[in-house]
């Protein structure tokens, strides 16, 4: 590996590291792509799932950025951040999801999986109270709820401005549009979220 | 980012709000903090935002996105060594061209074409005139060459015929 970081030398130092291993990956090491995939694929899972709400949809949807990464290897230039390149496809791929409603069975399905889950864990011992559980989950499905009300592009720059703590600047560039054009975005996004959501207390969630 | 605070609020513009949100986020620096701390213990609108937006930022952390399945590295390399061991016509590439005509596209276009299809057959049986075989001025006056021919040693023919009655007449019977 350390023979394939000479190899780029100089023009390859102001790269970012994923970009390094893409280029390494394009010379055909696939080890490389192994320690990308490991690196992103939960943000990018959890960033779909937040998009779709549906885990099986969201993992299928991530598969198909991998693969997209993996085909587009031999042609692969360093021209933006790897994430932001990640990111724009797994973007694209989840508004054409939803504008295709691939993930309309699901979202029952997950409701009644995942969500059974969790007050399952916190009753028990010295966990919260069946009550609380009960709570617990009728506000996460209102925060849900919030995130799925909104417009798919603004869902996008939240769930990208929360949960992967990304600047105005990358999300302008997965979205393909404006820095100003983002703050939009996100002012109208929250402005939604603060109407839905802010009568829940800081740590009226815990 | 503006931290002239004093003279600008920053929920008056797009562009400075994003010091509150990036507040709540916790972004910003600290000179920047300080100064938006000191205007908003003076401003209540500012005051009264980052409440609501770090009570939606509370609930937002709530939602907890779940593990990814344990056999997802597995089933990807499983697609990529299919893709490898597939032949060069069902790649990639090629599929990923058909997959651009969605069905929300060729279904309206499958539809245009067999009309298309349709009306064009339709035109070209109201306009085709029968077909009659004509034959051509060579085949004509071979045809024609080849009856007088015919009719010529059919005369002949006729003729000798007569020729053998007459003769057979003037001989005399044998007793």
């Amino acid at each position: 590996m350390s023979q394939g970081v000479n190899t780029f030398g100089a023009a390859s130092a102001a790269l970012d590291f994923d970009a390094e291993l893409m280029l390494r990956v394009k010379e055909g090491d696939e080890d490389s792509f192994r320690v990308l995939l490991e690196k992103h694929r939960n943000p990018l899972v959890h960033f779909l799932y937040r998009m779709v709400q549906d885990q099986p949809v969201a993992e299928e949807l991530a598969q198909e950025v991998f693969l997209r990464i993996y085909r587009s290897r031999a042609t692969y230039e360093p021209t933006a951040k790897f994430t932001t390149w990640l990111f724009r496809i797994a973007t694209h791929l989840a508004l054409n999801s939803l504008r295709d409603g691939k993930n309309e069975r699901g979202q029952e399905r997950l409701d009644d999986e995942r969500d059974g889950e969790l007050p399952t864990r916190q009753v028990a011992d010295r966990g919260p109270t069946v009550e609380q559980s009960m709570l617990y989950q009728a506000r996460l499905q209102e925060v849900r709820d919030a995130i799925a009300s909104l417009p798919e592009k603004q869902r996008a720059a939240v769930l990208m401005h929360k949960y992967e703590e990304m600047d105005y600047s990358q999300i302008a560039k997965v979205l393909e549009c404006s820095e100003s054009a983002v703050k939009s975005l996100l002012f109208r996004a929250y402005e939604t979220l603060r109407s839905r959501l802010a009568h829940m207390s800081a740590g009226g969630l815990k | 980012m503006n931290t002239n605070l004093e003279l600008c609020c920053p929920l008056k513009s797009e562009e400075t709000m994003g010091m509150l949100l990036d507040y709540t986020a916790g972004k910003l620096d600290a000179p920047q903090t300080a100064a938006l701390e000191g205007h908003m213990a003076l401003c209540m609108d500012c005051c009264e935002f980052h409440s609501a937006q770090d009570a939606v930022w509370a609930a937002l952390d709530c939602w907890e996105a779940a593990p990814v399945s344990m056999d997802f590295n597995h089933r990807l390399w499983q697609k990529i060594d299919a893709e490898k061991a597939a032949p060069w016509y069902s790649k990639a590439g090629l599929r990923n061209l058909f997959a651009q005509f969605s069905p929300s596209v060729w279904k309206p276009a499958a539809s245009l074409a067999a009309a298309v299809l349709l009306v064009t057959a339709g035109f070209v049986l109201d306009h085709t005139t029968p077909h009659v075989n004509v034959p051509s001025n060579s085949d004509t006056l071979s045809v024609s060459l080849a009856e007088a021919d015919q009719l010529a040693q059919t005369l002949s023919d006729i003729q000798l015929l007569h020729q053998m009655e007459a003769a057979g007449a003037e001989t005399p019977e044998v007793e």
